[in-house]
This record gives C-alpha cells, structure tokens and sequence, in this order.
C-alpha cells in the first residue's frame, strides 16, 4: 500500500508524457523477477549481483583470475549539462563459492558512457566514446591510477551505436564492433583507417595495427568465435539471426556498399549479444548451441548452426529461455569460469532508443541485473585463478577440455614474459589436431607465428582444422614462408569454406595471380557467399589484373567463364574480343552464351553493342538487355538502328515490347510512324507503343497525346494517352488526369497517376491547380494525400488541393496528453489482439503490404516480430497516426533528386558506379541511372503514409494497437521457434476451376496452369492459415475451395505435423497424400524448396477452423 | 608605461613569434596529436603561461583521423559536409588566432599525394581568413614518428614523408606571409614519447609541450612557474574546461540532436548552450589560477 501510495505521488511531479506507460511499470523486486522467469526442464537461475551493487551494466568479461567485468553506465543516453562523467568499470567476485557475487571493486568511475570492458594484458580495454583506453592498476590497490588512449577517433553520433562488444579472439587480438551511424577515424602507424557505418574491427595491442575485418550491420552487438576459430554477429536491429562474419563480408546498410551478403536466418528476431554454450556442466543437448538475448521479447534465443557450402545453415531452436517480467532486458551473455552462464540484465521496462526522449522519466538510471544459469544433476567445473600457474601450468590449461579455461590461461599467457621457448618445446610434442590448433593460437596470441603447425593442420583431414590454419595464414602471410603454395591448392580443396578462406588470405596478397587463382574456386560448386567473395576480390584487385587482361595478355588461361565473372563483378568496359569470338563460333553452353551476353551489354562499349545487335534477331533476349543498357548506361549501338525496324513488325508482344522501347530510348526516328500505327490500331500493341513513343518525349509526342487524350474515339486510348502524357508533362496532363481520377470510385489510381503528378513541384502544383472548383471521390482522394505525404518532399498545394475537392476532413493525427492516457488505458482494458489481428490483415488498411512478422510478409518496412515487447503502447499509436514522428533506423525514406527537376524516394537498396536502386512504397524497385542524378540525401519523411487508420472506428483501433502490443510479447503472439510452414501463395478465383472440379477434384489445383494466378498470403503470427482468409476459389455447387501452394526448406525425409485433416487435401507435385479423414496427423514428405510444390486444398465453405503445418524436428 | 612594455617585448621576442593579445580567443585545429592534447593540457597550459599576463580563451577543434580536406568531421555526408560545419564552427567561435596543425594522416601518401594536400591546404586557409578573419593563422609542422623497435613499425621511411610535407607547410606558411612553427624539427628526433609512435601519451605531451612553445617562437614560462602546484591545477582546469567545450561543440546523439532524427530529439538541442556558464565559469577558475602560476618567479 505505501509503495502504491507513493508511486502516485511521485507521479504528480512527472511531466505529462512521461506518466504514459508508468502504469506498466512492473516490480523491481528481484525475487518477484526470478519467479518471472520461464526456465526448460532442468535448468537453474539465481541472482549474482542486483542494484545497487551495479547499474546498468552493458558488457561484461570474466579475467584470468575468474573476476567477472563489467561496465555499468547510468549516463546512457546523454550527458546532463553540469554532471559529472561518472559511469563505472566494477569487479565482482563471488569469495564463497555459492555463485552470488560478495565483493565489488569500483576498478574505474570517471568513464562517459562505456559500452565495452575487457579484462587483459595486466589492465582493462574500456570503450569510452570516441576512444577506445586501456586502464591499469600499477599500485595494486584495484583501482585503475593509469588512463591511456589505445585508440580515438570513434563517432557518437548516436550513443547506443558507439564503439562496443569486446571480444578478444583466440589469436590473441582485440575484436570491436561499432553501429550504423558511427564513422570513425582511426590514425595507426600503418595509416588512417575509416570505417562508416557498422562494422568489425581487429587490433593487435604489440604492432598497434587497427584494421577492417567486415562491414554494414546495423548494431552488431554480438561476436563470437566459435570452437574451430570462425566468426559470428548477432544484429541488434537487423534481424537476420546468426551473421556469418568471415573477412570482407559487406552487411546490409553499410554505406555505399554495392552488394551485400545476408544473414543466415532472416526474420527472426533482433538480439543482443552471443555465446555459444560450451563446457562440461553444460548438457550434451546444448553444448555448440549459439544463445543470444531478445531483449524486445525478454527471452534468450538460441539457434544450432550445420556448415554448408561455404557458409552454414541456422536453424533457430526453442528458446533458451524467457520471462513474463517486462523489465528483464537480457544483453550480454557469458559463459563463466564455474563452467555456468551469466546474463547481464540492462533492467529497463522500455527500450532506451533514440525515439524515447533522453530525459524521459521512464528512462531507468539505476537499476541492473547480473543472472546466472546452471543445470541440474551436471557438476560445475573447477574455478581456476591462473594468474597464479606457471607458463607451463598455463600452457597445459590451453588445450583443456573446458573452452573458458582455455581462454583463461591463453589471456593470461599474454601477460607473461619469454614464453615462446617453453611454448615451443611444448608444441612440438602434440599429436593431435585440436591441441595442434591451441598451440598455433598460442603462438599467435603472443604475436609469433607457428608455421609448422600451420602446414600440419592444413593438411588435416578435418576441413575445420584446414580453415582454421588458413585464417592464421590470412593475417600474418608475410611470416609464412610457401604461403602461395598452401593456398593455390586451397582453393580447390574439396570444402566450400576452405576455399572461401582461400580467397581471403588471396584477398590480402593483392597480386598479378591473385584474381586468376581466386577464380579457380568458380570450378567447384559456387554459393552465394562463395559469389561474393569472389566478386569483392575481383573488384578489390582490378589494378592488378585488368591493365593486363587489357593489354591482350592471357589473365585467366583459356577459361571463359572466370573471364566473364571477372567482368561482370568489375562492370567496366574492357576487350571483350575473346567473348565475341566464342559467341560467334558456337562454342558455349546455353548458360555461358547468356552470361555472354549479359555481360557484353553491362560493360561494351557503343561499338560492342552494334555487334551485339547484329545477334538480336537469333536472340531476341538481346533487346531487353540494350534496354537496360540504354537506360542506365545511356548507351546505345554505334550504328545499325534501322535493324530495329523488322522488330517493330513482330508478332511477339514482348518483342515488339522491348524494340518499341529501343525506338524511344534511341530516338530512332524512322520507327515513330511504326509507334504511332501501332497505339492507334493494334490494341495489343497499345500500351507497349505509347511507352516507345513517350520515351521519345519531345514536342511532336506531346502534341500527338494531347490530341488523342482528347480526340480518340476509343476509351482505352484516351486513357493511356493521359498516363502516358502525365510522365513526361504532367502540367498538360493535369486537367485530363482530374477527369480520369474522379472517375476512380475505388481509389485504386491503376494508372499511378499519382507518382506522375508527384515527380517534381511543378507537377503536383499544375495538378493542384487543375483540382480547383473540382470534387474528387474521397477514397482517391484519400490515396492522394497518402502518396503526397510519402513523398520525399510533401507538396503542401497538392495536398491542400487533395483534402478540398475530396472533401477530407484533417485528422487529429496529435492526440492531446489526457486522451494518449486515456487510450492507452482503453488499449490495456478494452483492446482483443485476436480481433485486431484481423484488422491487421485486412487489405485495405495495407499493413501486411509493407510490413513482415517474423519474417512472413513484405520487407518495404520494420519487421513487426516483437514490436509489443519493445514499443511503448504511446510510442505505437503515434507511430499509427503520425509515421514521421518516429523512424526506425534504416527505413528513412531516402530521396534521390534527378537533374531535370525530378524526384524519386523509397528505400535505397544499393548504389553502384552506374545506378541507384530504390524501393518504392508498392515494393518496386526502382533503377536511376546514376548519371542522372544531382543529389542524394536522407528524408525526414517516413514511407509509411499517415492516415491509414482513418478508417477505422476506435474500437478496431483499440484492437489493432492491442494486438502490436502484444507482439514478442509471451503468450499467443510470440513467434514461435517452430518450424512452421508460414509462406504461401494462394490461388485467386478462375473459372477453370468449376469444370475441372468435376472432371479431377481438388487434383485441379496442382495443374501448372499458366492462366492461374497467385498471391503472396503469410500466415498468422500463431502459424495458422484461415480457409476464410484466402481468396475463395470456387468448386462444384455451393462449394468454395481455399488453395495455397508452399515449399519445405528442409532437405531430404521430413515430417509434417497437420494439426486437422479435415475438409483438407494435400498433394506433393501432382500425387495426392493420403490424409486420415479429420484429426491431427504427421506424415512423412520429402522436402522441396520449390515454393509452388506442395498444394493444399481446404474446403472453405464448411471448414472455418485453421490450418496449422509444423515440421517435425528431434 | 604599458606601451614601452610591448616595444620592449618585440625586442626580445623574435621576428617569427606568434602574438597574443588580451581576450584573444585561440583555436587549435588539426587531427589526432591537437584532438589528444585536450585530454591532459599540457600544451595549452604551456602556451597560455607563455602569453603571459595576456587573457585567452583556447577552443580545442582538433579531430582524429582529420584533414585539410574536413575528412573525420563529417558524419553522414562526404567530407565537404565536414569542412562546412569546420567552417560554421570557425564563423562561430571567431577566433583571433588559429594555430594549424596538418600533415600527419596526409604525409602517408608520400610525393605523390602532396600537391593535392597543398592545394586543400589553401582551401582551408583561404575559408578560415573568410568565415573568422583572424587576426594570426600559425602553420605548425606535424611531429615527428617514432620507431618503437620490433613488433612496432620501423617509422625512418614516414619520417622521411614527415620531413617533406613539413618543409612543404613551412613554404606554404612563407608564400601567405604567416607564421611557422616548425614543430617537427624543435621535436627532433625522439622515442618513448608516444605509445604507438605517433601519438603522445600524457609524459609526452609534457615533454613536447615547451617544443612546440618554442617552435611558436614564445618564451616558456619558468621551471618553477611550471612545476608549480598552481600550474598543475591550472592543467586540471583547463581539461575539465575542455571537457566542457567538447560536449558542447561536438556532442554525441548528433543524429537525434540536429541531424536527420532532430524531429525525435531535436527538443534537447536547448541542452547545450547550458554548458556555456559552465565553461565560463571554468575559465574565470583558469585565469585565476594562470594568475596565481604566474606570479611565481
């Protein structure tokens, strides 16, 4: 009662918008926290330290003498004006045994928020902002009295982006990461290193040298090695799961990065933090299990990881655990020298980012946890303090059993002195392959180099152990005398990943064979991670290759398509003479000849392309590609244009398609009359000739589009005249454009006459003018104003216009303090998440077309996986009725301007020398040569439009935000670890379907019918799919039928787990499955990723209950 | 009387020194070497005691990993963006005096990079005599590079590249009539004075700080005004001061504070000119404390 009674008093002191949610706030007694959490069968958790023994811990590490570090800041997010830089680097040491820390040593308290402590080399790394000290005890008091900068010149442009995660690497160095909007500036001996955005650092303390192991990432928070020396991340925002880190590996949103790589485990959700569970107390089941903290979700996540290719598959598993208490942010984990795992506890009811204001009293200052996990039935290991062993003692700790005992001894070697001789003699007495591999990570965790333990494991009949040589190979080759040899034979090693090393270590020895011998690699089986590392040599070597390839010396032998992957990744012109020759004498595969000329029409010159021409009327593919060409390169053929003529005269829709663009692109004059003919007469051809014609965009266009958007007798005609006539001038476009829109009922805008009218001032004025004294039906109307707020810069006019002649009332789009509590108050009492599930997925509200959950959906905005554990129910309703007001990271809107005035925005997607591709609000993407471009810049306005909700009554309202704040959270809207079959394309209605019912039955559905046409239907956060939900598919009688098709990512035999047979068939390609007649079932399948192979027919007029499939996993 | 003072003093100083007067405002702008030495002091300490009874305000702008060109301060955009907002700090602050400090993260580039680092070089100076119209603009030569023996990098090749772009800054310094401080040959050849050979540690920078004194052709204060217990306050006050300056002209949270986020943070922006009291403030202690050094003998 008092602590109720003075919660409501400090509350009448709180400004307004930070009372909002403080109802939520949950009980920070720690004993109520522990009973909150929801632990497998078997497992143990107790408290080590709580407040006020520590605050706010962001990273810790465990020292050689068993003492766990921690940094704690209570500064986070930014300095008060005035304040002391007080946070804190703090020691905790459990004296007793009993696993609760008893001592604490306040090491350092004058830090500015630092986000990464890591115990070594007789002191401590601390990250502190824009530098990176090393602090050390000198008088053995245990308070640092010795401050050195190691390294500066980190941003802070945003403080949970700044320099973090501490990992020191079995080779001895200093791993560090750092988020997207940090750039940073670092002077070694050996040069500036730069690193914008996200990225991975190593530095090695003796040589001083910083250098750039991967790129991009959003806020890489997590970093692993595991057993075998290869490197993970875990993304806090990006939500790829499990990021295979191996070097130059370019993630996403890395600044002007061409090409990235992907995460291994796409829509899962975002994690901070990564251990991999290892060591004798751990049961079997789990050891080599990746964990990482979903600190949105309160729960840990854990994922196995299976090598494939050259990369690996991760497969995410049931949690490792979670907890119903709304404050425990789990975000870093650790596995401790007793053998258990520890959990640093942020403790914090919100998630302090950005869009939560710095001085938001919700914001928690003091609080902080530390956890420990242990197991039943399984003896902890032995705690160790090896700052106490000999070398030899130490060495012999290297090759334990128990991974935190090698890391200990190997982090305490490199504070001893001469250890290499007894380290040698020691070495060469090892006979097997994992004590070989410590021994080589000794020797290079003390800065030596062990070559003859390198040319032993690389000849290892374990691919692990030969990757592992080779990453030692990649950072000290100088030392490594027969280097080439190794990795010449390498590269065709029967493994993926060994090769993948082999290109790495190629990567650092920049050279005339560096490129050749990479490529090699491209006669073994080539993977997408395989792709990119050899696309980035490619491009990263060029000077040492290209010049010679130019100068007609051989580069890569008589290998043909190692010379096209050359070119393609560089995308440059060069000789491309040896390519024509092997087009011309026949001598390639269907593929090659493709890639061929691919490549031709990438990089060829003017005089290329003419030659190329010359094969159109063999290959009509030819055309598409001298499109692109032209509209991107803004290239066309030296000469030959009136071979484009016959093409003109094509039966073929698509080829006279693509030659009509060619006419315009090229300005062919010749063809208009052929163009004109054709949009006049053929209405096949309509469309396609009006496109070739605009392209032309002169006056004589022009003129001929107003005369027949006003003067065809035909409907469609005029209609396409005005689409047409609105991309190229939109202010003569503008008064017929009016009469088309306010024929528009639906508000549907089919001819985007919108995006016309809003790619520069001067359209959307000219259209706002044209809206004067006219009414417009609201629905299009409302379109309007939604596309117009989207744009990268709204046109105030236009949307004046818009709300007038369609006559829309503004929204409160700012509810006032007393109505956000009163809301949220409704949303906690009054909201269902079920019934605002279904408001979620109705189609008009357009939510499923931009946004994912758990992977399942469009990618054009944040994954919504478990926006209710981490989102404030205020910050979720502003977000719904004002998308600018909160932007998450990485879904700016970016706004490209063209040097002729226009513009474009979406989301940029990649940019390279020659294009920028953008995502646009529907999911296109669109390509801007680059050479059109003035500027690029980030717009302060979201891509999602304000105002979608309008339509709603409150009560759905209220439902819908209910159901977003319950995503993540535990209970129905989690989503799940299980294998659930949640993509599929669902069958729209066709009226083949009736007849051939009655001749087949459902064995309809399978047909490869190319009139049949498919939509992208996810399922519902808990895996189901809703017969009712799908488009109604129509069958014999009354009889509706809802069809979805799907694939199975798993290989090989599996087993599907249907939750009801009933009313349900299933077919694998054409063969039906026999199904019992209702009940669950589990039947066993061979896996197809093919996303079309399996059909599902539900007979949806009488069956309402969902569908549910599982793959069944041990 | 205060006349014959200053006649007497351009007596004994000579022709190349750098002047201060009364109130000058001193901005040292460079990269690393001038970002590090606000942390400890030691170098603004020893320059404002050699001003004597002059009463300056010193405004730290050095950045790591800066060029002529503005490369380390921008966030988002290429690095014009960082030379303007230089150039807004510069119209900002107008200083009287700008001591300069280029070279080092350029010198990398050896010969070959040196006309275009020339070339931004008078950029640079060109928009600092427009956007603060500074009464002196000193062209310091970067210091030296130290090899540190094994594992660390032999350093005689850079300094060989030091040495040129030194000389090179130093004619730049003659062709625009301003003063020089050849600071790498006051420094001379050294070791032990930078962990990473570049750049020094706290000792360092006290062992460096009367170099670069006497490079600025200023007399240093005396032995025992230094060593004093005034002048180590003084040190402590003028970093805590410079703390102050630090999260007021280059906060973090810029992104939410000014940038493309300002419309989700924008509202604390209000926060930072309340660090400016607090640095006046710290500079009152900073004068009274230069005071008290300097009437030691």
């Amino acid at each position: 009662m008092i602590t109720r009674l003075l919660l409501a008093v400090s509350l009448t002191t709180l400004p307004t918008f930070a009372q909002r949610g403080l109802k939520d706030i949950p009980d920070p007694d720690p004993i109520k926290q522990a009973a909150a959490f929801n632990l497998p069968e078997g497992m143990e958790i107790q408290l080590v330290a709580s407040d006020p023994m520590i605050a706010k811990p962001v990273q810790m590490n465990f020292d050689s003498r068993g003492r766990l570090w921690l940094v704690s800041s209570g500064m986070y997010p930014h300095i008060v004006p005035g304040a002391e830089e007080n946070d804190k680097v703090l020691i905790l040491e459990d004296t007793n045994g009993d696993g609760i820390a008893d001592k604490r040593t306040v090491f350092a308290d004058n830090l500015h928020i630092p986000t990464a402590v890591l115990p070594a080399d007789g002191g401590a790394y601390v990250a502190n902002s824009t530098e990176i000290i090393f602090l050390k005890d000198t008088d053995g008091d245990g308070k640092a009295d010795q401050r050195r900068v190691v390294l500066s010149g980190f941003g802070t442009e945003d403080t949970h982006h700044i320099v973090h995660t501490f990992e020191q690497g079995p080779d001895g160095m200093l791993y560090f990461l750092q988020s997207i909007y940090i750039h940073s500036h670092l002077e070694t001996p050996y040069g500036v290193r730069r690193l914008m955005g996200g990225g991975i650092w190593h530095f090695r303390p003796e040589t001083q040298r910083a250098e750039i192991l991967s790129k991009g990432l959003i806020n890489p928070w997590g970093f692993i090695f595991d057993e075998h020396g290869q490197t993970f991340a875990t993304d806090g925002a990006g939500g790829h799961g499990i990021n295979d880190i191996f070097p130059r590996s370019v993630f996403r949103t890395s600044p002007g990065a061409k090409r990235i790589v992907d995460g291994l485990n796409p829509g899962q959700p975002k994690l901070c933090g990564l251990e991999i569970l290892s060591g004798s107390h751990v049961p079997e089941k789990f050891r080599g299990v990746l964990i990482a903290p979903d600190f949105r979700g309160h729960r840990i996540n854990a994922y196995r990881l299976n090598p494939e290719g050259s990369s690996y598959n991760s497969t995410r598993i049931d949690d490792f655990l979670s907890s119903s208490h709304r404050a425990f942010r789990p975000i870093d984990v650790k596995m401790g020298p007793d053998g258990a795992l520890y959990i640093a506890d942020w403790y914090n009811p919100i998630i302090q980012h950005g869009e939560v204001d710095f001085r938001d009293a919700r914001r928690d200052h003091s609080r902080g946890r530390i956890w420990r996990v242990t197991f039943k039935g399984q003896p902890l290991i032995e705690k160790k303090d090896f700052s106490k062993f000999s070398i030899k003692e130490l060495l012999a700790h290297t090759i334990s059993k128990e991974r935190i005992h090698r890391e200990q001894a190997r982090n305490e070697l490199r504070t001893r002195t001469d250890v290499l001789p007894e380290l040698s003699t020691w070495s060469s007495k090892l006979t097997d392959n994992f004590s070989r591999m410590q021994a080589m990570w000794n020797h290079q965790a003390v800065n030596h180099t062990a070559i003859n333990l390198i040319k032993s494991l690389i000849s290892s009949d374990d691919p692990r152990y030969r990757a592992a040589a080779l990453r030692v190979i990649y950072h000290r080759h100088e030392e490594v005398t027969g280097a080439t040899n190794i990795i010449k034979k390498a590269i065709n090693d029967p493994n993926g990943r060994v090769r993948l090393w082999a290109v790495s270590c190629l990567a650092q020895m920049p050279g005339p064979d560096s490129v050749p011998t990479a490529l090699q690699a491209l006669n073994h089986p080539v993977d997408k991670t395989m792709d990119f590392a050899l696309w980035s040599i490619v491009r990263e070597h060029q000077e040492h290759w290209a010049p010679k390839f130019e100068a007609g010396k051989p580069v890569f032998g008589d290998k043909l398509p190692h010379l096209i992957f050359a070119m393609k990744a560089l995308g440059k012109t060069l000789s491309l003479e040896s390519i024509f020759t092997s087009l011309d004498n026949g001598s390639l595969t269907p593929t090659e000849r493709k890639d061929a000329i691919s490549v031709i029409s990438q990089v060829g010159s003017a005089n290329n392309l003419s030659r190329l021409f010359k094969l159109a009327p063999k290959e009509p593919t030819i055309l598409n590609r001298l499109v692109t060409a032209a509209q991107i390169r803004k290239l066309q053929p030296a000469e030959g244009q009136e071979q484009l003529l016959p093409f003109l005269d094509s039966k073929k829709p698509t080829v006279f398609a693509s030659a009509a663009k060619l006419a315009g692109l090229w300005k062919f004059a010749p063809a208009r009359n052929k163009l004109v003919t054709a949009f006049t007469q053929s209405p096949a051809k309509r469309q396609a000739a009006a496109e070739g014609l605009r392209l032309f965009g002169d006056e004589e266009t022009i003129k001929l589009f107003l005369k027949l958007s006003k003067k065809s007798p035909d409907e469609a005609t005029r209609v396409i005249a005005v689409k047409e006539l609105a991309k190229i001038a939109p202010d003569r476009a503008a008064a017929s454009a009016v009469a088309l829109l306010q024929k528009d009922k639906e508000g549907k805008d089919e001819h985007s006459l919108f995006t016309s009218f809003l790619q520069s001032a001067r359209a959307s004025t000219s259209l706002a003018k044209a809206l004067e004294d006219k009414t417009l039906p609201s629905k299009i109307a409302t379109l309007g104003l939604q596309r117009a707020g989207t744009s990268g810069r709204p046109p105030k006019d236009l949307m004046a216009a818009l709300q007038l002649s369609g006559k829309l009332t503004p929204m409160s789009q700012q509810p006032s303090s007393a109505d956000m509590t009163k809301l949220i108050e409704r949303v906690r009492t009054e909201g269902d998440p079920h019934r605002g599930e279904t408001i979620y997925r109705r189609a008009d509200l357009q939510c499923i077309a931009c946004h994912a959950i758990g992977g399942v959906g469009s990618p054009i905005g944040p994954d919504l996986v478990s926006i209710g554990a981490s989102a404030p129910v205020d910050y979720l309703i502003t977000s719904l009725l004002n998308p600018n007001d909160k932007i998450k990271e990485g879904y700016h809107t970016t706004l490209v301007s063209e040097k002729n005035g226009n513009t474009h925005t979406g989301g940029l997607i990649s940019e390279s020398d020659n294009e920028v591709i953008l995502r646009d609000y529907a999911g296109k993407m669109n390509r801007i040569a680059r050479s059109d471009i003035k500027d690029i810049t980030i717009s302060p306005v979201s891509m999602m439009p304000p105002g979608l909700t309008a339509g709603l009554r409150e009560d759905q309202f209220i439902d819908l935000v209910r159901f977003l704040s319950e995503l993540g959270k535990d209970g129905d809207f989690k989503v799940s670890a299980k294998p659930l079959i949640r993509d599929f394309m669902a069958l729209k209605p066709h009226p083949r379907t009736v007849d051939g019912m009655g001749h087949y039955g459902t064995a309809t559905f399978t047909e490869k019918f190319e009139g049949y046409e498919w939509q992208i239907y996810g399922s519902k956060v808990s895996g189901e799919l809703l017969p009712s939900e799908l488009p109604q598919v129509r069958g014999r009688g009354h009889n509706t039928w809802g069809v979805a098709r799907f694939g199975i990512t798993q290989k090989g035999k599996v087993k599907l787990k249907i939750n009801d047979t009933n009313l349900l068939d299933l077919f694998a390609g054409k063969t039906e499955i026999i199904l019992p007649e209702k009940g669950p079932a589990i039947i066993e399948l061979n896996g197809n990723d093919d996303p079309q192979h399996f059909t599902l027919a539900v007979n949806s007029a009488s069956r309402q209950t969902g569908v549910l499939l599982e793959i069944v996993t041990e | 009387m205060k006349k014959f003072w200053l006649s007497l003093l351009s007596i004994i100083i000579p022709a190349s020194a750098v002047t201060f007067e009364d109130n000058d405002t001193v901005v040292l702008l460079g990269n690393t070497v001038i970002e590090r030495a606000q942390k400890y002091g030691y170098l603004e300490t020893a320059i404002n005691l050699s001003a004597r009874k002059k009463k300056l305000k010193f405004r730290n702008l050095g950045w790591s990993g800066d060029t002529v060109f503005g490369h380390a301060r921008s966030y988002f955009g290429p690095p014009k963006e960082g030379f303007d907002r230089l150039k807004s700090d510069l119209t900002e602050l107008k200083p009287n005096v700008v001591i300069v400090c280029y070279g080092a993260v350029a010198a990398y580039d050896g010969q070959k990079g040196l006309p275009e680092f020339l070339a931004g070089y008078e950029t640079l100076l060109s928009m600092i005599k427009s956007s603060a119209s500074p009464r002196e603009i000193v062209i310091v030569s970067p210091p030296p590079a130290e090899s540190l023996g094994a594992p660390m990098p032999d350093m005689r090749e850079h300094n060989k590249r030091l040495a040129l772009y030194s000389k090179a800054v130093g004619k730049l310094a003659q062709k625009h009539k301003l003063q020089f401080a050849d600071f790498f040959t006051t420094l001379g050849e050294s070791r032990g004075l930078t962990d990473n050979g570049l750049h020094f540690t706290p000792e360092g920078y006290q062992t460096a700080a009367p170099k670069l004194v006497e490079a600025l052709g200023l007399s240093l204060a005396t032995g025992n005004q230094l060593q004093s217990e005034h002048a180590r306050k003084l040190r402590e006050a003028t970093v805590a001061k410079n703390k102050l300056f630090f999260f007021r002209w280059r906060p973090a949270n810029e992104t939410y504070l000014r940038l493309f986020r300002k419309h989700e943070q924008g509202n604390n922006l209000k926060e930072l000119p309340m660090f400016d009291p607090l640095i006046a403030d710290a500079e009152k202690q900073i004068e009274a404390l230069k005071k008290t050094t300097l009437s030691l003998k």
